[in-house]
């Protein structure tokens, strides 16, 4: 698996509002592996699907995958649908 | 406190390690204390699980002692929650385990069970269970999409109550006897849960176990009042439970499920002789109905349609078989 690159501000503010405080270093760089791990793949593919495909820069993938990550669905890759639909309407798309 | 003083100490002496074990990537990463985590949630259609759950409008076959005959109005409610004390994890994030992740945890589930009948006089209350234990529960990642859990309850009571107004319309009949259906008892259940082929849908399999500790097995071999022996003991003391649960992908902002419970409890028999031996009666629950997504912020978990048939779970009540129960549910969750 590939190594995350999520800007390390957004990973304090993602997990910060599930432990309530800012952890140390290694806690919050294995939340963002997890994270990446998680749904970065997914959401590569749905911005790629999309019309027209975006690139998305690592943090707009960081943005989405804290989306996808507290979005109702169950199913994880529902989750990146709602976070990706949510990042491309911002977008204006 | 004993269970809340051992969380505490498990995450004090866990402090120091945290960070050094966080940087291993699998190793436990600091105990989270009364947070909940969903390693083994309890399967819809389980009997007498710990949650909030109300089954109105709901209807029952006539009781043992009922004095009007037929089917009734009668609703149930559940009032409980199993009440996390604290988890350990080598994940950080909250969540179902994913692929190589593990989590464990201590649970006090508490729970209340009534049922009220509204065809008698004075609908009465016809029996309240009362539950509360310890429970362990396990999870660990077998791939991104399906999970293994595991569930231990290694102590838990049980205590029964018929109401007083179902007991004054029942000793109006000559046979009835007050029974002191009250036991602790240790369970076990084993979970395969995860995606299915459609993506968006999810399944559960299950099966469990539960045994009374103790000779006497699920109630007094004495009347309540009395300390004289009058009443033949339980003694097949092992209930096996097999459990499954699908739920389609979502439509309009929720899933349709279907849950299913397979118990083979024993009937109790008071008065057992070569003649009239215990026995046990296959004792299924159904629901079919529809389900929030696990994040979605709304307090109505379930709404769904019920069918209980076999042995009737309520009590010293569990002397009848062939009974059934029906109604409307609602599940909610905070």
């Amino acid at each position: 698996m590939a190594d995350t690159d999520y800007p390390s501000k957004l990973i304090l503010v993602a997990f910060f509002i599930q432990e309530q405080k800012a952890g140390t270093k290694d806690e919050r760089d294995e939340f963002s592996q997890e994270l990446f791990d998680t749904y970065d793949a997914l959401i590569t593919d749905l911005c790629n699907d999309a019309t027209p495909p975006i690139d998305p820069s690592a943090e707009a993938r960081a943005l989405m995958a804290i989306m996808a990550f507290h979005a109702a669905p169950s199913n994880k890759k529902k989750q990146a649908e709602a976070a990706v639909g949510a990042y491309l309407i911002h977008r204006g798309r | 406190m004993a269970v809340v003083m051992f969380a505490m100490a498990v995450d004090a002496s866990a402090q120091a390690a945290a960070g050094a074990s966080a940087r291993e990537g699998h190793g436990p990463n600091r105990p989270k204390l009364f947070r909940d985590q969903p390693f083994y949630d309890p399967l819809r259609a389980e009997e007498h699980a710990a949650r909030v759950q109300l089954l109105i409008p709901a209807w029952s076959d006539e009781f043992p002692h009922s004095e009007t005959t037929g089917s009734r109005f009668a609703w149930q409610i559940t009032l409980g929650r199993e009440l996390p004390i604290v988890t350990v994890s080598s994940q950080q994030l909250d969540g179902e385990m994913n692929h190589g992740e593990w989590g464990i945890g201590l649970w006090t589930p508490v729970s209340f069970h009534m049922i009220e009948d509204f065809a008698d006089e004075s609908n009465p209350i016809v029996d309240t269970d009362y539950r509360f234990g310890s429970m362990v529960k396990f999870q660990y990642g077998l791939s991104d999409s399906l999970r293994l859990g595991v569930r231990y309850v290694p102590w838990a009571h049980e205590s029964t109550h018929l109401g007083d107004e179902y007991v004054i319309i029942a000793q109006r009949s000559l046979d009835f006897e007050r029974v002191n259906v009250s036991y602790e008892y240790q369970s076990y259940g084993i979970s395969l849960e995860g995606s299915g082929p459609l993506g968006d849908d999810t399944f559960v399999i299950r099966h469990g176990g539960l045994k009374p500790f103790g000779k006497t097995g699920y109630y007094s071999d004495h009347l309540l009042g009395s300390d004289e022996p009058a009443l033949t003991t339980s003694t097949r003391n092992f209930e096996a439970s097999f459990g499954a649960e699908y739920r389609f992908p979502e439509w309009r902002t929720r899933h349709v499920y279907v849950s299913f419970e397979l118990r083979n409890p024993v009937v109790y028999n008071y008065h057992q002789t070569a003649d009239a031996p215990e026995e046990r009666q296959w004792t299924w629950n159904l629901q079919l109905g529809r389900s929030a997504p696990r994040n979605e912020r709304t307090a109505l978990k379930d709404y769904f349609f019920q069918i209980h048939r076999g042995v009737n779970p309520y009590g010293q009540l569990r002397s009848q078989k062939d009974y059934w129960s029906a109604g409307f549910g609602w599940n909610f969750g905070f």
